[in-house]
């Protein structure tokens, strides 16, 4: 991982498209302003995580549905 | 950032089926870009939302309108801007719905499908009141449809 030390409004540039903005700091908080490609999903790590996991979850074969869901083809 | 909040969960059109164009894919599978929702069945509200490239495969999916009535998610400034929605009769939302190894069935209300209705361009959201909904919000296992 790199690690970089910046101060408020202080810029991190990623890909060359992706601008990463220090825009504010109130003690253990931290406010980041996220400048990215709208197709680039930017979320809080562990919101990614858990809709990640419940969409693999729900994911399925469609011969695999129950019939009380939808008809048997 | 400004919020943009569909006062009622639009209901999506299931009369015919339809091809919706998710370009940064959902979470987790970047590149089912292409999803096929095939027409409701007759006694059912449940949908089948598949992925294109993978026949066969996809989502149970619901309308939010059809198990939670109340669900209000506040859907972002960008996210309105990407899929080219100003108001809420420009959008439709789906939501999934996860069958467990028990059997009983759950529906992901933190991060809906907002679908635009004239383009058929869509994108997992998570709205700005996320924290206020259920990642695993219980359903009645066959909601029925009404007559």
């Amino acid at each position: 991982m790199l690690v970089l030390s910046r101060k408020t409004n202080e810029n991190i540039v990623i890909d060359g498209r992706i601008i990463v903005k220090v825009v504010r700091t109130e003690g253990n908080l931290v406010k980041l302003g996220i400048q990215a490609p709208p197709e680039v999903p930017v979320h809080r790590q562990e919101i990614y995580e858990e809709i990640q996991n419940c969409n693999q979850a729900a994911l399925m074969s469609r011969s695999a549905v129950p019939p009380n869901i939808l008809p048997k083809q | 950032m400004k919020t943009v909040r569909p006062d009622a969960p639009q209901r999506p059109p299931t009369q015919q089926q339809l091809t919706l164009k998710f370009p940064a894919g959902i979470l987790g599978f970047d590149q089912a870009r292409e999803f096929v929702l095939h027409p409701a069945p007759p006694d059912s509200f449940y949908l089948w939302l598949e992925i294109a490239s993978q026949p066969g495969r996809g989502f149970i999916v619901i309308s939010p309108s059809n198990c939670a009535p109340a669900y209000a998610p506040d859907i972002s400034q960008p996210d309105c801007d990407f899929l080219g929605i100003t108001s809420p009769d420009d959008a439709f939302v789906l939501t999934i719905v996860t069958i467990n190894p028990n059997g009983a069935a759950t529906v992901n209300l933190r991060s809906p499908l907002v679908i635009n209705r004239h383009t058929l361009k869509g994108k997992q959201c998570v709205p700005a009141n996320v924290s206020t909904f259920k990642l695993q919000h219980p359903l009645e296992q066959r909601p029925a449809a009404a007559a």
